[in-house]
């Protein structure tokens, strides 16, 4: 009995699992196509979509911004996060949990209420398809997780661990540097890691705060997309998917992913 | 090894908000001495020890040790070693890096260092584990290791908050003795936060009960258990008879229609409480003849629990427990027996009602 019903949940995983990568599955092989055009099994073979990536200056383009934004947006929020899940955990203020429900407030809103809101914002202060502009909408969206993720991870700090240290002689600053932030480093790079990927992937709020002159790669794909349905996308998706998979597989060489996540 | 401090406080208060964790507490732990802070959950005593590691800053008071003020020093500049209930180790150092932690924060060299982990290490009896992470040990040998590191940086203070209450029982005996035996080959000044007052009377010089904020009474542990000065501090250090009693004159109560002289310490004629220790009531055979007071009761109920056998006796309207030692040739009684309950008059003490 016990045999068949473990047999039966490893059958779930391995379903969900499958469903979860079908589309990778298929992109895949879609991207080495030879044809001009979408079409499953591909007709022909090669590596032309590779090669057009490469060169289209849109989307290498969009790509370069995206990695600055993601890059800068991800050690803002750290900073603003960070410091902010210091204060919400260690503070003893009044309106405390009041802060806490705002800033993560922004977790549970549609991104198409927050898009429109930021775009009527940012109109009237000249914020549109700026720099600053998109940094900012993307704070909006990655400080929540950090907040979240590192005002947890205070609260389960091992208890009288700061005391301890500090009754052994350690000012605030070296408490900190010697025992919080060592304990805190899992958090730090599961925040980092969930807030890059977040900036990078963003398309809804993108695609109401960015301009013209001004493209991140969600929309770059978005707009090229709305256009034209050629394999160039599905060589896209497998470099992204390659590149998500490489980051992950150098913070599990760096910190083991197992104790980013609290195992 | 470590030089012998005097501590002091004076008129301590801490205020959370509107509420008085302590209320005015003032003490002096004599230099090498160790003082047990004994009482129920929430009376302060633990806020007490964190206000003199300095870290809970205290509303009124002040804490001087040998004489120099540290009311307003930061924990890092107190040079006192604090060990916690729950170890508090750095579970991302090894045991070597936890025990040096404070020796490193005072820039002793690293030679020096290692050779004094090492003698901390072997005072705790854990040579040999320096390498190991905190998570890899028992519970019992992390509170060593949280010992050995308090005890390296050769605080002037020690203070001990609950260390034992996470052991299980063998262990908990083990390392009392253990602490104690360190605590008087070191001569540090020591403070021990407990709510066991088993813990508290063997293990220390003085102990000071705490109730509410205040200290309800600081003594030697045989003063305290022998000669309470309230009913709260007779009821925690031991158990306790309580009946409703008359004082009629100094020296004299009406106990359940009868006169009988009992330790009544100046409280005043009128209704009160008069307690005696189940152990210091003697049945039958077993008391000694004298000018004992007496009652004549029934057995109604018998328990052994090993070394001791309780019982409990009604006589007239009074409910005595007693509880005499299971010794190999004493007299036994059953339930039902008619049986004779004596004891010394200045064991029964009376308190105010």
């Amino acid at each position: 009995m016990v045999g068949t019903s473990r047999y039966g949940a490893g059958a779930v995983v391995v379903a969900l699992y499958l469903f979860l990568l079908a589309p990778i599955a298929i992109v895949l092989p879609l991207s080495f196509s030879g044809d001009s055009y979408l079409s499953f099994p591909p007709a022909s073979w090669s590596l032309r979509w590779y090669v057009a990536l490469l060169s289209h200056d849109g989307l290498t383009g969009a790509f370069k911004v995206s990695v600055a934004l993601a890059s800068v947006v991800t050690a803002l929020a750290l900073l603003c996060g960070t410091t902010a899940a210091y204060a919400l955990a260690r503070g003893t203020f009044r309106g405390r949990d009041a802060l806490l429900a705002l800033f993560t407030a922004p977790l549970l809103l549609p991104s198409v209420i927050l898009g429109l809101a930021l775009l009527l914002t940012f109109s009237s202060w000249g914020l549109l398809g700026t720099y600053p502009g998109v940094v900012l909408a993307h704070l909006v969206l990655c400080t929540p997780y950090v907040v979240r993720i590192m005002t947890t991870a205070l609260a389960t700090l091992p208890p009288g661990v700061e005391d301890a240290a500090a009754t052994l002689g350690a000012a605030p600053g070296v408490v900190f540097r010697r025992v919080t932030l060592p304990l805190l480093l899992p958090a730090v790079t599961a925040s980092a890691v969930l807030s890059f990927l977040i900036s990078f992937d963003e398309v809804v709020v993108s695609l109401f705060v960015t301009g013209p002159r001004l493209v991140t790669l969600p929309v770059e794909i978005f707009n090229y997309v709305d256009t034209r349905t050629d394999p160039l996308i599905a060589a896209v998706s497998v470099v992204l998917v390659a590149g998500t998979l490489a980051g992950v597989v150098l913070i599990e060489r760096a910190v083991g992913l197992r104790r980013a996540v609290g195992g | 090894m470590t030089r012998s401090a005097a501590l002091t406080l004076r008129g301590v208060t801490k205020h959370f908000g509107a509420a008085v964790a302590v209320d005015g507490v003032s003490l002096d732990v004599a230099p090498g001495s160790m003082l047990g802070l004994l009482g129920p959950s929430g009376c302060g005593k633990t806020t007490v020890l964190r206000a003199i590691a300095g870290l809970v800053p205290v509303t009124a008071g002040t804490i001087t040790v040998d004489g120099e003020d540290i009311t307003a020093r930061p924990p890092h500049g107190r040079d006192i070693g604090l060990v916690f209930q729950q170890y508090a180790l750095f579970p991302h150092l090894s045991v070597a890096a936890n025990v040096g932690f404070g020796l490193e924060m005072r820039g002793v060299a690293a030679a020096e260092r290692r050779t004094r982990v090492a003698e901390a290490l072997a005072m705790v009896q854990l040579s040999g584990l320096d390498g190991r992470r905190p998570r890899e040990l028992s519970g019992g040998q992390q509170q060593r290791v949280a010992l050995a590191r308090a005890l390296v940086i050769r605080p002037r203070i020690l203070l001990l908050d609950e260390p034992l209450s996470n052991l299980d029982a063998r262990l908990r005996d083990e390392l009392r003795v253990e602490i104690r035996r360190i605590q008087q080959r070191l001569r540090i000044t020591t403070v021990f936060v407990t709510h066991d007052q088993a813990e508290a009377l063997a293990m220390c010089d003085v102990v000071g009960v705490m109730s509410q904020g205040r200290v309800a009474q600081i003594g030697p542990p045989a003063e305290i258990y022998e000669r309470p000065v309230s009913r709260m501090v007779a009821e925690f250090v031991g158990r306790l008879n309580t009946w409703p009693c008359e004082v009629v004159a100094p020296g004299r109560i009406r106990l359940d229609g009868r006169e009988m002289p009992a330790a009544t310490d100046g409280v005043a004629n009128g209704a009160a409480l008069a307690t005696i220790r189940p152990h210091r009531l003697l049945l039958g055979g077993a008391a000694p003849a004298g000018a004992l007071n007496h009652v004549t009761g029934q057995v109604t109920h018998v328990a052994y629990v090993g070394d001791l056998v309780q019982y409990h006796v009604a006589a007239g309207a009074l409910q005595l427990r007693v509880e005499a030692h299971a010794a190999r040739h004493a007299e036994t009684h059953r339930v039902g027996d008619v049986v004779e309950c004596r004891w010394w008059p200045d064991d029964l003490r009376v308190f105010g009602a």
